[in-house]
C-alpha cells in the first residue's frame, strides 16, 4: 500500500499540479541515487539514470496503482532504467570467484572490521561492493541497507522467490570472499598477535 | 554450509552494508528534474492533440459501410441458420423500409466478406488504442 503522503502528491500531480511531484522528487531523490551508483558505480551515469527514472515516473504515473509502495514502484523503475544503461556498457559487468566459507573465516574477518577506522571501513566496504556483480549488488543493497522485504524485492527485480533466495546466499557468500581478500593483511597480522 | 555459518554470515553482511553511506546527487539534482518535467508540460500544452481521422470522417466512413450493407443485404438475403429462420418474428414491425431497387446483386460471399472486415476492423481499432495508450 502506498504512503498516505505520497497518494496526496500523486493525486496532486495527476489533477495536474506538476509541482507537487517536486515533493516525491525531493522525498526519493537520495535513495533513487543509492541504487543507481550501486548498479553502475559511475556517479553521473547514476545521475543521470536517476532523473530518466523520475521522468519516467511522471509520466507514467497515472498507471501506478498504489497496490504496492511508491518507493517499490520507483525502485523498479530504476532498477530497470540501469539494466538497460549496463545493457549498452560492457564497462558495468563483473564477476567473482566463489569459495566455501567457514564460521572461523566469519569470526576473524568480523575483529578485523572492527578495528578498522570507520573512513577506511567504508571506502573498502563500497570497493566490495562494486566487485559484486549487478544484480547480487543491488539484491544485497535492498535487503540489508533498504531493509526490503523478500515480497518487496521481489516487485522489484522481478524473480520468483527461490531464485531470489539463491541470489542473495551467493551475493552474501561472494561479498564476504571479496571483503576478505582485500583485507588479507590484516587478517594475517591479527594471526600473529 | 551450516546454520551457523549461514547466522553469521547474515548478520556480518548486515554489519557491513549498514555501515555505507547514503548517496546524494548534485544539490541541483531535483531543480534539474523539475525543469525537464516543467518543459515536458510546456510542450504538453502547446501541442494540441489532433486525432488522425476527424469525427467527421469517422461518420462519413460508418454511413456510407452502413449504407452498403443495407443495400448488399437488399440484393440477395444471406440463407439464415435454421435456429435463426424459427424465430418468429411476426410480432416485430420495423418503421421505415428500404425498398430500393438496386441493378447489381451482390454473392454471399462479398456479404460474408464485409462482415469480417468489419470484426476484423473493430477488433485492430481497440488493440491498436489499448497498445498506444500503454505504451505512449
Amino acid at each position: 500500500m502506498a504512503n498516505n503522503d505520497d497518494v496526496y502528491y500523486i493525486k496532486k500531480t495527476l489533477d495536474g499540479d506538476s509541482a507537487s511531484f517536486g515533493f516525491l522528487v525531493d522525498k526519493y531523490q537520495n535513495m533513487v541515487f543509492t541504487l543507481a551508483i550501486k548498479m553502475l558505480k559511475h556517479r553521473e551515469d547514476s545521475e543521470e539514470v536517476s532523473q530518466d527514472a523520475f521522468i519516467k515516473a511522471y509520466k507514467s504515473l497515472s498507471r501506478f496503482n498504489g497496490e504496492s509502495k511508491f518507493s517499490t514502484w520507483l525502485y523498479w523503475i530504476t532498477y530497470n532504467s540501469c539494466l538497460d544503461r549496463i545493457k549498452t556498457n560492457s564497462k558495468f559487468i563483473n564477476d567473482v570467484e566463489l569459495n566455501e566459507v567457514t564460521s572461523n573465516e566469519v569470526l576473524q574477518a568480523s575483529t578485523v572490521f572492527d578495528s578498522l577506522e570507520h573512513k577506511e571501513r567504508s571506502e573498502i566496504i563500497q570497493e566490495c561492493m562494486n566487485k559484486l556483480p549487478e544484480d547480487e549488488r543491488v539484491i544485497i543493497h535492498l535487503f540489508y541497507f533498504e531493509e526490503l522485504s523478500l515480497k518487496e524485492i521481489i516487485e522489484v527485480v522481478s524473480i520468483s522467490e527461490g531464485n531470489l533466495k539463491v541470489k542473495l546466499y551467493r551475493a552474501r557468500k561472494k561479498l564476504f570472499c571479496i571483503f576478505k581478500k582485500s583485507v588479507e593483511p590484516e587478517i594475517y597480522n591479527s594471526y600473529e598477535k | 554450509m551450516k546454520n551457523k555459518e549461514k547466522d553469521l554470515l547474515d548478520s556480518f553482511t548486515k554489519k557491513m552494508v549498514k555501515d555505507l553511506p547514503i548517496e546524494k546527487p548534485s544539490n541541483i539534482f531535483s531543480k534539474k528534474v523539475m525543469n525537464v518535467i516543467s518543459n515536458l508540460e510546456t510542450v504538453k500544452s502547446t501541442f494540441v492533440y489532433e486525432p488522425l481521422i476527424s469525427k467527421r470522417t469517422w461518420f462519413l466512413i460508418i454511413s456510407s459501410l452502413i449504407v452498403s450493407m443495407v443495400l448488399l443485404l437488399k440484393t440477395k438475403p444471406i440463407k439464415m441458420p435454421n435456429f435463426i429462420s424459427k424465430i418468429d418474428t411476426s410480432g416485430i414491425s420495423i418503421p421505415f423500409s428500404f425498398d430500393v431497387s438496386l441493378s447489381f446483386t451482390a454473392s454471399n460471399i462479398t456479404l460474408y466478406g464485409f462482415l469480417f472486415l468489419a470484426i476484423m476492423a473493430f477488433i485492430q481499432f481497440n488493440y491498436i488504442r489499448n497498445y498506444n495508450n500503454n505504451y505512449s
